[in-house]
């Protein structure tokens, strides 16, 4: 599947992430949900946790995140931070 | 005449300090102007991407049951002055002071003051408005704890009914040359509705949490914001000041130096001629 998702991260102090992927795992309080392309547009609170995403075919990232709000419309995922990290495992 | 040349000499060593004094103060300056100035444009970006969120998503209906966004009937502002932590920076504190002035006494509701900033206990008696606190121990260059104790207190205000208005008042950063002060409405929030038509969106937890929560992040950046920008502009009208004030001590310098060359030379050409008299009247005898 071509990484169709745009996944943006900004942190309060101006730190920016950002790259294509194809599927996001996002954590909330009641526990982490999956994200595909075309997903419906959704605004959703992030909780403290980590982030993963699959991108150029079968490869995996992580974000360790604290917590935040996240949009997503469009194919665009946005992430409003106050701390992030991009952690390899 | 050698008296007058120490006099001179005196004044070019006393105004060649004061020069050291202002061009460190420039660099100085200069240097903090530029730490501040990246913090607010990193924030910039944020800023932007919380508020197109929130506008996105806000209707007048929704709005309603989000105190930070749900418009009151106002009985009492609550004015917050962003002054310098010094002086030595032009115009930058007056300007703002005489600015502050006029909209208070422009307006005729119940109003209290907030200050941020060290400068000026003084001068700001004269806005003849108690100041409700003053904050008066933030860092040159404000981080983002200091930017959400502020945001705190005044949240809290707000949300006890202690005032149903905030307005900040603060020199707006236009370039290095130029601030201009400004006025922004704070509190209650009012989010530009996105034109485009609403789309059904999920909310996760629910829509209230998630206004409410959204709100305050666009809140506290907010108030961070106008405390970089009034950070900023300090820094750069007092760079802009040292610089002035070391290009009129250079140019002190060079017109005390003349004079300086000038004394020094009729000193000689009296001397010669003392010396040219003195050994004519020789010749004559």
């Amino acid at each position: 599947m071509a990484d169709a998702i745009h996944l943006c991260a900004v942190t309060q102090d101006g730190r920016s992430w950002e790259r294509q992927v194809s599927y996001v795992n996002l954590p909330t309080e009641f526990g982490s949900f999956g994200i595909l392309k075309n997903h419906a547009p959704m605004l959703c609170a992030l909780a403290k946790g980590t982030v993963k995403y699959r991108y150029d075919g079968d490869a995996v990232g992580y974000l360790r995140i604290s917590d935040g709000i996240s949009n997503i419309a469009d194919n665009e995922i946005t992430l409003l931070l106050s701390d992030l990290e991009d952690v390899k495992t | 005449m050698a008296n007058s040349m120490r006099a001179i000499r005196t004044r070019i060593r006393s105004i060649e300090t004061t020069r050291q004094i202002t061009l460190s103060m420039r660099m100085v300056s200069a240097s903090k102007l530029r730490r501040s100035q990246l913090a607010w444009n990193s924030l910039k970006e944020y800023d932007k991407v919380s508020r197109d969120i929130l506008s996105g998503v806000c209707t007048s209906a929704k709005a309603d049951k989000i105190p930070l966004l749900k418009a009151r009937e106002v009985r009492r502002v609550c004015y917050v002055l962003f002054l310098g932590s010094r002086g030595l920076c032009g115009g930058y504190n007056q300007q703002l002071l005489r600015f502050a002035r006029a909209m208070l006494d422009a307006d005729s509701r119940e109003k209290e003051l907030v200050v941020v900033g060290r400068w000026g206990r003084e001068q700001v008696a004269q806005l003849h408005q108690e100041v409700l606190r003053r904050f008066d121990t933030f860092a040159d260059t404000p981080n983002p704890e200091e930017g959400r104790e502020l945001a705190d207190f005044l949240l809290q205000r707000y949300l006890d009914g202690a005032c149903d208005e905030i307005v900040l008042v603060y020199q707006q950063f236009i370039s290095v040359l130029t601030q201009e002060p400004t006025s922004l409405k704070l509190l209650p929030m009012k989010p530009k509705e996105s034109e485009a038509p609403l789309r059904d969106l999920i909310f996760e937890p629910d829509a209230e949490t998630l206004l409410q929560k959204l709100s305050d992040l666009v809140l506290h950046n907010a108030v961070y914001a106008a405390m970089l920008e009034a950070q900023t502009g300090e820094h750069a009208a007092r760079m802009t000041a040292m610089t002035a004030a070391t290009d009129n001590t250079e140019e002190l310098i060079a017109k005390l130096s003349l004079e300086l060359n000038h004394a020094r030379q009729s000193a000689i050409t009296t001397e010669i001629s003392e010396i040219v008299g003195g050994a004519n009247a020789l010749e004559k005898k």
